[in-house]
């Protein structure tokens, strides 16, 4: 005899919940699952009424599943939230192309505006490009660095209020588990966090925070989500790849141990006199940083300058006095200035506030009014 | 290949399992010698290619010398990790520049040591 | 990956080392037999290290005054090197100089695990212990049903086997210990809550042994490499919060009682060799998943993934022990192991 829903007691049961042990018909899995992401919001005050938030899409299964989620929340409980699909075109042809095709379909499925910004416009420099300069080794470095300043940009282009990405339980537990690894203490401390100070700009969360893999992609698949699955084609972080398996074996042993990670990550203390870096924004750029030039600032610079593995390295030490190579590689953009940004943000504000319209950019480069957000 | 005398064919070394990897050994292969369980194994000496290495023997014993299919000292040819090896008193690490260490090439009368550091046994 | 140079090394004050092709790194005449973190050593040099590296960490940490030390060993490798550290150490003071010996007296504090795993070598272990000529204290894992009810409320509360604490004291019903030790630990489903269980019980016997015999300190012989494999299970456990207690390299337990971690400066691999070459004896001291594949247990698990980490990246045991020492323990643990003795 099939099986009745420990929930409603009438349907039959599909599923068998990883973190509950419950088994549950696929009505109250959807449900459960998203009431535990409405709770999840609702407790720790992620947004506020009028709100313009921005979803981090990539067109893979947890930026899907938070995108139709955070769109069924928004009006089953009224949030009154502008959402806005947010894309980062990292410039991986077979991959980030094919998977942007599927975020394009979500916007039209679930009539939420989309934003694409690229590291080519961004940066100059394409994941492509970059893999062809620096080999398959380190260019993961490059990508993250990279990303993290990009959803910044997108989200001040549109002036965002708070972007919330498709973080997962078992990406937070991956995290803590590597930054104890890797011994990085500032980001160990931050990781737990489920909102982050968005480097000074922009507040960050991860509403999918207590939420597993395994119910993500049961949810997409449960859901018929429309959600692209492929893997980056260049190569993956072998250090994490150990992290991953790790956390699978772990769930096949104790379904909570995910869970059980992330408590202990929010527990963690960092001693008090161990030093932290401080803070200040890049001479450059203008993002925040902990050392006068950004990360993704020095990355480019190595990357014009012909020795892409300049900045890669925890020292700046032998950024001087490296020969750099002539002529480089580049082709140089140079990022604009997050000034610029941010005064551009606040004049579309005041623009839906009933003000003037910010002057029309029809010149890229030095004579742009736009700060890059429409002329490129 | 019957274990009958080291002629030329045959290579001879002497084999200690510690750190409680004798468990997984099967009891006949093994002996005592000189206060310590051991095993002595012949291997077929190999001439082409890289020689009659330390990964030839860690097959040999995961082929021959356990009691049950078992990961818990090899896989393959590759030792399982928190396994250290200890070749005539020195640690396998100590290679020539650039030598992987597998392809170290077994001498006649070498002495070699697994020991476990792990406390799954 | 790692060279922060933010972090004190075991040597205070590190020298760049000349490095002679194919010879020992200190001594640059002897043919190198080990290599730790791609440092080479011959063989006498590489004991002479390992001493000089264990007295350094120990003359730097603080025992309370006047008070005894417990060494706790269990037979194992880590712990036997450590039994013999600690006596040569105390040995080689001499009397009749000014300075005070390093340790004001020492006791040796075992537990027999025998009632659950018969296959220890049990009195090899005991005959080794009393070559030293130390008192040894002896407890067996049953005689946790006659410990002091606060030392096993304060050392069980905050673990996720339950209620361990009223398994513990709950009326005997006539079964003898052995009999109820049996008893709890078939009652327990999974390896991964046996394993924890076994370490609560053993934590409350060393401390009460300590307590019972006038020690201020502890000295647990838990290796750099076991310390990453603790951090790993106890963070998969959802202990992340006492990570500072449960390995750290100094904590106070209850409030007055130090303990120390001295081997935490070894890799097991250097503790392996120091053995060998030493002539030390060391007991292979079985547990539940001894023999079993990695899936079985939390612990096992986390064992596994962390050698096979440190195979492919040199340094991880080392940076987890690092960051490790940058945490400190939250108010949760402290209120978690309450003092007991005041």
């Amino acid at each position: 005899m099939p099986r009745q829903c420990d929930i409603c007691q009438g349907a039959r049961a599909i599923i068998r919940r990883p973190k509950t042990g419950q088994r549950v018909c696929k009505e109250c899995f959807f449900r459960a699952f998203e009431t535990e992401v409405h709770n999840t919001i609702v407790d720790n005050a992620l947004f506020r009424r009028g709100d313009r938030i921005g979803i981090g899409a990539s067109g893979g299964k947890d930026s899907t599943v938070l995108a139709y989620v955070m769109k069924t929340l928004n009006e089953r409980y009224d949030y009154g939230l502008e959402l806005f699909l947010l894309s980062i075109d990292e410039g991986i042809s077979g991959y980030r192309d094919d998977s942007l095709e599927t975020v394009k379909r979500n916007r039209d499925q679930y009539g939420l505006p989309l934003k694409i910004v690229s590291y080519e416009q961004l940066y100059g420099w394409s994941m492509d490009r970059i893999v062809e300069a620096v080999g398959r080794k380190n260019n993961c470095t490059f990508c993250g660095v990279f990303r993290r300043q990009a959803l910044d940009r997108g989200a001040l282009m549109l002036d965002l209020d708070h972007i919330v990405t498709g973080h997962n339980a078992d990406d937070v537990a991956e995290t803590i588990l590597m930054n104890i690894l890797r011994g990085d203490i500032p980001r160990l401390g931050r990781c737990t966090e489920i909102t982050t100070a968005g480097d000074g700009y922009i507040g960050r969360s991860k509403p999918l925070k207590y939420a597993y893999e395994k119910e993500i992609v049961m949810y997409a698949y449960l859901k018929r989500l429309d959600y692209f699955s492929t893997e980056c084609t260049y190569s993956p972080n072998a250090y994490r790849g150990y992290a991953r398996q790790f956390i699978k074996d772990l769930e096949a042993v104790r379904p909570s141990a995910i869970i059980d990670i992330i408590h202990s990550g929010e527990a963690m203390k960092v001693a008090s006199g161990v030093a932290m870096p401080v803070a200040t924004t890049c001479g450059r750029c203008g993002y925040i940083s902990s050392n006068a030039i950004c990360k993704a600032c020095a990355l480019l610079d190595g990357l014009e300058r012909g020795i892409p593995k300049l900045g890669v390295s925890r020292s700046s030490r032998d950024a001087d006095g490296a020969p750099a190579r002539a002529g480089g590689a580049g082709a140089a953009v140079e990022p604009v200035h997050f000034e610029r940004l941010r005064e551009r943000a606040l004049a579309l504000r005041r623009q839906r506030l009933g003000g003037a319209e910010p002057e029309p950019c029809d010149a890229a480069g030095a004579a742009c009014r736009c700060a890059g957000t429409e002329c490129q | 290949m019957a274990d009958t005398g080291a002629g030329d064919e045959q290579l001879k070394v002497t084999v200690e399992f510690g750190g409680g990897l004798d468990m997984f050994v099967k009891k006949e292969r093994l002996q005592m010698v000189d206060g310590a369980k051991k095993a002595i194994v012949r291997m077929a000496r190999q001439t082409g290619g890289k020689g009659t290495t330390i990964r030839r023997l860690i097959e040999h014993i995961g082929e021959d010398y356990l009691k049950a299919s078992t990961d818990l000292f090899c896989t393959g040819s590759t030792l399982r990790p928190g396994i250290l090896v200890i070749i005539n008193d020195a640690d396998w690490e100590i290679t020539d520049d650039g030598m992987d260490k597998y392809d170290y090439k077994l001498q006649d009368e070498d002495e070699i040591v697994f020991v476990s550091t792990l406390h799954g046994g | 990956m790692c060279d922060a140079p933010a972090m004190p090394a075991a040597a205070p004050a590190r020298t760049r080392r000349t490095l002679v092709p194919n010879k020992c790194v200190k001594c640059k005449s002897a043919q190198p037999r080990v290599a730790v973190r791609q440092i080479r050593y011959c063989k006498a040099c590489f004991v002479q290290a390992s001493v000089t590296k264990f007295r350094t960490a120990q003359s730097k940490v603080h025992r309370p005054v006047g008070t005894k030390t417990m060494v706790a060993f269990s037979g194992g490798a880590a712990s036997s090197a450590m039994l013999r550290l600690v006596v040569d150490f105390q040995n080689a003071w001499r009397k009749g100089t000014d300075a005070e010996p390093p340790y004001a007296g020492l006791v040796i504090g075992h537990v027999d695990e025998s009632a659950l795993f018969p296959d220890v070598p049990e009195d090899a272990i005991r005959a080794e212990a009393a070559k030293t000529g130390l008192v040894c204290e002896i407890a067996t894992l049953e005689d946790a049903f006659a410990l002091d009810t606060p030392v096993l409320a304060t050392v069980a509360r905050g673990s996720d086997t339950g209620s361990v604490y009223a398994q513990l004291v709950g009326p005997a019903d006539g079964m003898s210990r052995k009999a109820r030790l049996a008893a709890l630990f078939a009652g327990l489903g999974s390896i991964t809550d046996k394993e924890d269980m076994l370490e609560i019980i053993k934590t409350a016997l060393i401390a009460d042994m300590a307590r019972r015999s006038g020690c201020g300190a502890v000295l647990m012989g838990d290796s750099a490499t076991r310390v990453a494999v603790r951090a790993m299970a106890l963070t998969s456990r959802g202990r992340g919060f006492s990570l500072p207690l449960d390995v750290g390299a100094e904590a106070q337990w209850f409030g007055r009682m130090v303990v120390q971690r001295p081997m935490r400066e070894f890799l097991a691999k250097e503790i392996a060799f120091f053995n060998r070459w030493t002539g030390q004896q060391d007991a292979t001291v079985p547990g539940f998943a001894t023999g079993l594949p990695k899936s079985v247990s939390i612990g096992r698990l986390a064992e596994a993934f962390i050698v096979e980490l440190d195979r492919d990246f040199a340094s991880t045991v080392s940076t987890v022990c690092r960051t490790l020492q940058k945490l400190e323990p939250r108010e949760e643990a402290r209120t978690a192991r309450p003092c007991t003795l005041c």
